[in-house]
């Protein structure tokens, strides 16, 4: 049992500070990871912030056949695209500069090598699939088969994705004169 | 960006809002399916008393005019065991309507009657103001000498002030029916206020909003109305909540509206578990607000299927049940005022047999058990009928009471007592003797109170 799956238990006993556990663990990766489905840093904190409500209100089972982490983000996963499919026809736009001023303190929090860092900012230019594949292989260690589950694909589209997002992110890192030892 | 308590605190909020949601979603189902029940057999009521009503006189030839006319009466019928003097007495001419109510007490009364006669099948009667307060004493010696079941019509003023007095006394004298014993002293049930269902629970709700016991608002769409197209607001809202607050269609937010779920009960109760806007309507009628027809309330319905979010399933279930529903109160609600210039000689035999019964004290219905024939009485025997074995169980009625029903309360004599014998009673009280219920909800409230004097006053 990992560490989330622990304090998520202690949250289920009625220990508070399980979920506050989870919040400080978790909060920064799931808002990068819903911000690459939605796009916006602000509307990925709020659906973090439903991911979390969700847990707090339904208390859902976790039944240890995953890591609590593909747990968690599958549930992320699965706000986000609950959001996009229903996402109002005409929302506002959220000021720019908010934005990524948001971003920025966020990725600073979250992402602490500065190598990493600019490979996020590269990322943010693929699209959604690739992104989303890089991200959860690079930035949060998932192996092939919990990003296939978190992504709602088979293993070998996975692995298919993730060798052509791969060739994409090399071409924007080269235009940017960057390499990434990883890939 | 917000930090990690930020985010928690919100996290938390959310969840209350989900499960609020949910205590909603789960309100409705449970309502829905107790409502049904409850509908059907008020309806059913309606129906039954619709149907059980004494043939129409010929439709009024001036439709379309208004018409008041205003009579001063000093005149003094006694209810007395007469059938013939137990009648109220009803003059008609022409298209001039004159009420006289009979009282037991000898009082000088101003009679106000207005017939409204327009495009729509509304009609409204005030009657009015007496020097004397209308306290028509049903209870008197009831056990032994036939009942007199009286009434005398009050003013608006005096509905008003009246019903604000209601309102007020009404968590005060549910309080008081839960702390009193079960029976009084010579071993009769005392009755209690949760007899108040149907139409006296949604009549009561009409006169809590009305006297701002509730804190919301039912013009949801703040047109300055309350109108069908704010039940079709908030029916909308009950059925597609998510996607009603996604589409970000709507100027007005209903979370907002409710930040609490007592409030969102409160307007649920009163609009939202009625999908055939029964208690609109009745909030309509009892203000006089225009009823748009059938074809109008079509029109609505289509308008908010071709707008709105998830629109066939809100169009479906409004739009069946609207047009029916309002057809069916412009018939009972004009067949209910046509028969107050009825007399004697239009009630059909079987009727006006169990009437004059009831006037000469053959027949006591006295359901409740509380000396006196009146409209609890019409609600005792419906309950008996539809819930006898779960009230029963639960100790409502003893075996007196239900051997007390059965020999007293078979109106219609047909060996059965059941919803029947509750409409018979209904068309008795309201038609036949132009029942004031306003009073009798008055009276029954002096009643507890009288046995709260009691039961404080007892060891």
């Amino acid at each position: 049992m990992d560490n989330g799956a622990s304090s998520y238990r202690r949250f289920l006993d009625g220990e508070k500070e399980g979920l506050s556990e989870i919040v400080r663990t978790y909060a920064d990766g799931l808002i990068f990871f819903i911000n690459g489905y939605v796009g916006d840093i602000n509307t990925a904190e709020d659906l973090t912030e439903d991911v979390f409500a969700k847990l707090i209100a339904k208390k859902p089972r976790f039944s240890g056949r995953s890591s609590f982490k593909t747990w968690l983000y599958t549930i992320a996963r699965n706000i986000a695209l609950d959001y996009i499919r229903h996402r109002p026809a005409h929302h506002e736009p959220i000021s720019a500069a908010y934005s990524v001023s948001d971003a920025t303190n966020i990725e600073e929090r979250y992402i602490t090598e500065e190598e990493k860092r600019a490979f996020h900012n590269v990322l943010l230019r693929l699209s959604p699939d690739y992104r989303q594949v890089l991200y959860l292989v690079y930035f949060e260690d998932f192996d092939n088969a919990e990003a296939a589950l978190l992504m709602n694909k088979s293993k070998r589209q996975i692995e298919n994705l993730l060798y052509r997002a791969k060739q994409a992110l090399k071409k924007e890192l080269e235009k940017e004169g960057m390499s990434y030892e990883k890939l | 960006m917000k930090s990690y308590e930020e985010l928690e605190r919100n996290a938390y909020a959310k969840a209350e809002q989900i499960v609020a949601k949910q205590k909603r979603r789960r309100t409705m189902i449970l309502r829905s399916c107790a409502i049904s029940a409850g509908a059907a057999a008020v309806l059913g009521i309606g129906l039954t008393t619709y149907a059980l009503r004494p043939p129409k006189k010929p439709a009024p030839s001036q439709s379309g005019i208004i018409i008041e006319t205003e009579t001063t009466s000093a005149e003094t019928t006694a209810a007395s065991t007469s059938p013939s003097t137990a009648a109220p007495q009803t003059t008609t001419t022409s298209r001039m309507t004159s009420t006289t109510a009979a009282t037991t007490a000898s009082s000088t009364q101003q009679t106000s009657t207005t017939v409204r006669s327009a495009t729509k099948a509304s009609i409204t009667t005030t009657v009015a103001a007496q020097t004397t307060k209308a306290t028509a004493d049903t209870t008197a010696a009831a056990q032994t000498s036939p009942p007199s079941v009286t009434s005398l019509a009050p003013t608006t003023e005096d509905i008003e002030e009246r019903i604000a007095n209601i309102v007020m006394r009404m968590p005060e004298m549910i309080t008081v029916a839960k702390t009193l014993p079960a029976v009084d002293e010579n071993g009769n049930r005392i009755p209690t206020f949760p007899m108040l269902v149907g139409d006296d629970r949604n009549y009561m709700r009409i006169l809590q909003y009305d006297s701002g016991q509730f804190d919301f608002t039912m013009d949801f769409n703040d047109d300055g109305k309350v109108d069908l197209y704010d039940a079709f607001e908030f029916e909308a809202y009950l059925f597609c909540q998510d996607q009603y607050n996604r589409t970000k269609r709507y100027p007005y937010n209903f979370d907002e509206m409710f930040p609490d779920m007592e409030i969102f009960d409160r307007a649920d109760s009163f609009y939202g578990t009625h999908r055939d806007i029964y208690l609109l309507t009745y909030y309509m009628i009892y203000h006089d607000v225009d009823i748009p027809d059938a074809e109008t309330i079509e029109e609505i319905a289509r308008e908010y299927a071709g707008s709105r979010p998830f629109p066939d399933f809100v169009y479906t279930n409004l739009s069946k049940d609207v047009g029916g529903i309002k057809d069916k109160y412009d018939e009972r609600y004009e067949a209910e005022y046509e028969n107050l210039n009825r007399s004697e000689d239009e009630y059909p035999d079987f009727q006006l047999n169990a009437f004059k019964k009831i006037d000469s004290g053959e027949l006591f219905p006295d359901a409740d058990r509380d000396g006196s024939v009146g409209y609890m009485d019409t609600y005792v025997i419906l309950r008996y009928y539809s819930e006898k074995s779960v009230d029963f169980a639960h100790g409502i009625y003893s075996d007196s009471d239900i051997e007390w029903i059965e020999a007293n309360c078979d109106i219609d004599g047909d060996g059965r007592v059941n919803t029947k014998d509750s409409s018979l009673l209904m068309v008795y009280l309201f038609y036949y003797k132009n029942y004031d219920y306003v009073t009798q909800i008055e009276m029954k409230m002096e009643y507890m109170a009288s046995q709260e004097s009691k039961a404080l006053l007892s060891p």
